[in-house]
């Protein structure tokens, strides 16, 4: 696995449901590049308040699948909305970002609850 | 019927694996992504508490806080703050702004059930307390009436009395008034409505105005 995902926690928070796990990761999978793309476009706007909103929604959303260092990215792109700083280095960390959300959605969608 | 819980959160996963949650341990979600039509909501699927996202588009948590609280208090409908960050003045603003609890995401199961029932218990206690505070003045209510209406049948009955044996007319005056007090206070039981006023209850005030 490429991402840091800590499997007995996700399991207990799934409580094993196999069924929930995939449906959430689909959820997952079905939104995460849209919100990248927004990401870029408040970056280019300034808009620092929906900047935060969505890298804040981003953190949330990761953290139901306890892959910690993706959460962390998450989270220092939320930090820097929120500080109004987004200085032009926030371009690649956003596609750093979106590259780890690839191998997350990657990783998540070869796990099986029921196994673990 | 279980009780029924408005999730008011924007981010799809988490909406979704709060909805799951809830249904988990034995209440009925009912799931919104914004907090613009709030109010509407509360009312329209009788909602009986509330967990809401603090970072939203538009209308933030704070701000749907803000609404919640000028139409509900926090035992009519409890609304515990859901939020990814643990940030201590966060966790004061909700607190401050009326918010009956907090909990961070990913919210976990036992502790999340456990918070809720705790706020519904509370609401429960709450309404037995106002049930009974209604008791309470409805028999003072009744206790006051039958005074106020006994004392003028009184002096009617003796006006009516005295007529009878002496022929006195001017006490036909004093039993017409006695009759007319007793009808202004059938007609004020009549009016008096026996609803609940939060405001009166919260001042502990037992008595009707007459």
């Amino acid at each position: 696995m490429k991402t840091s995902i800590d499997l007995e926690k996700l399991a207990d928070h799934f409580d094993r449901d196999n069924e929930l796990f995939q449906e959430l990761v689909k959820t997952f999978c079905d939104i995460y590049q849209e919100q990248i793309k927004e990401l870029k476009k408040f970056k280019q706007e300034s808009n620092f308040k929906e900047f935060e909103r969505i890298a804040h929604s981003i953190k949330g959303g990761v953290s139901n699948f306890f892959a910690e260092d993706v959460r962390e990215q998450a989270f220092e792109l939320e930090k820097m909305g929120k500080s109004n700083q987004l200085p032009d280095s926030v371009d690649s960390m956003i596609d750093g970002l979106s590259g780890r959300l690839d191998e997350l959605a990657s990783d998540l969608n070869q796990i099986d609850l029921s196994k673990i | 019927m279980s009780a029924r819980i408005l999730i008011v959160e924007d981010d799809k996963v988490n909406n979704q694996m709060l909805s799951s949650l809830i249904q988990k341990i034995g209440f009925t979600p009912v799931s919104i992504f914004d907090a613009h039509h709030i109010l509407e909501e509360i009312q329209k699927n009788n909602i009986e508490l509330i967990l809401l996202d603090i970072i939203m588009p538009e209308v933030d948590g704070y701000e749907a806080l803000k609404l919640i609280r000028e139409k509900y208090d926090s035992f009519e409908l409890p609304v515990i703050m859901i939020s990814a960050n643990n940030d201590s003045l966060d966790i004061v603003k909700a607190l401050e702004l009326g918010a009956s609890d907090y909990i961070v995401k990913p919210a976990e199961k036992g502790i999340l059930k456990a918070r809720i029932e705790t706020q519904l218990k509370l609401r429960e206690f709450h309404k037995l307390a106002l049930d009974k505070k209604e008791i309470d003045s409805i028999k003072t209510m009744i206790a006051t009436y039958n005074h106020e209406i006994n004392n003028p049948l009184a002096i009617a009955v003796g006006c009516l009395s005295v007529y009878r044996k002496k022929e006195d007319k001017s006490k036909l005056d004093e039993l017409e008034s006695a009759l007319k007090r007793i009808t202004e206070i059938v007609k004020k039981i009549q009016n008096i409505s026996v609803k609940r006023e939060k405001e009166n209850y919260s001042k502990d005030t037992k008595t009707f105005k007459l």
